[in-house]
């Protein structure tokens, strides 16, 4: 049994998603909102909305509100919007646009 | 985890989801989503609730459900509970199912004529290929008279018992000859008979004239 929450490559999903604290995986396309402990955006993941979460890693495309404990950004990894974070990591060949701020 | 290949959705334990699902293949719900849902397989496991309408090939139940479903193959097993309204085409339900909803089986009459149509294609492609058969093994049988007619006035002296004889030997030795590479096709002819048929009747008619 899957231990984790995924939203696979090809689905599409909107609304509000609460984690729990289990880890979740968007590989496919999220509108909304998410709580959760971990989130991981896949490089083929699209993501529109809020996302809150305590470690969050971006390897795909984030599009809007963004408030962490620790942000990894991967290189393939694309953020419009805003950015809380308190701890951040961007790697080589990602690409941020907007504003970046701590979240505490 | 490998989170690139996997073709199976999950919502986790205690994850919580309302809204809209789309272009889910399969998903496994542990946790509580309510959703309006349209998917080839579902599975709502024992920790799972599902509330919203569900239409889908194939839905396992073990948790709870609440809705709308529409499904082809529906598996209750023993820890299921199901309320609101189900429609199935077949129906399994393991013993300590609860079902506290609407059961309806749905017969859908649209895919036993697909079917029919299928058949009735199939026997048209058979009749097509029995004749190409008989086609096939006419025009071997008439080349092969026609070699025998050559051999005939080369020889005229041959008695008629021999010449059968020999037509005989040469029909096979055509036929041995000529035989496709293709295993279907002699497959079909052996099946059919129809060579060794057409042959005979050749003859018989050469013999007469």
């Amino acid at each position: 049994m899957d231990d984790f929450t995924h939203i696979i490559n090809g689905m599409d999903i909107e609304g509000v998603l609460n984690g729990g604290d289990l880890p979740v995986v968007v590989d496919g396309r999220f509108t909304g909102e998410i709580h959760a402990e971990r989130v991981t955006l896949g490089e083929y993941g699209l993501f529109f909305g809020k996302l809150f979460a305590a470690h969050v890693e971006i390897s795909g495309q984030f599009n809007g509100e963004l408030v962490c404990d620790t942000l990894n950004v991967g290189a393939t990894g694309k953020i419009d919007g805003s950015v809380k974070a308190d701890t951040l990591s961007i790697d080589l060949g990602a690409e941020v646009m907007g504003s970046i701020g701590r979240a505490t | 985890m490998d989170k690139a290949t996997s073709n199976k959705a999950v919502i986790a334990d205690g994850a919580h989801f309302k809204g809209q699902i789309k272009n889910a293949r399969a998903i496994e719900i542990n946790g509580t989503v309510e959703a309006d849902l349209k998917a080839d397989k579902v599975t709502i496991d024992s920790g799972g609730k599902f509330v919203g309408a569900i239409n889908a090939d194939l839905v396992v139940i073990s948790g709870h459900y609440d809705g709308n479903m529409d499904a082809g193959s529906i598996w209750a097993t023993a820890t299921a509970q199901i309320a609101g309204k189900i429609q199935y085409k077949t129906l399994q339900m393991d013993r300590g199912a609860a079902l506290n909803c609407r059961v309806v089986h749905n017969w859908k009459p649209k895919k036993t004529k697909a079917k029919k149509t299928a058949d009735a294609d199939a026997t048209v492609d058979d009749a097509n290929l029995e004749d190409g058969q008989n086609m096939t093994g006419g025009s071997t049988a008439n080349a092969a008279t026609k070699d025998e007619n050559v051999a005939a006035a080369l020889a005229p002296q041959t008695d008629d018992a021999k010449k059968n004889d020999n037509s005989d030997f040469k029909l096979f030795a055509d036929w041995s000859e000529q035989a496709p590479a293709d295993k279907d096709e002699l497959v079909g002819r052996r099946r059919l008979g129809i060579f060794r048929f057409g042959s005979r009747s050749a003859k018989l008619s050469d013999t007469s004239g």
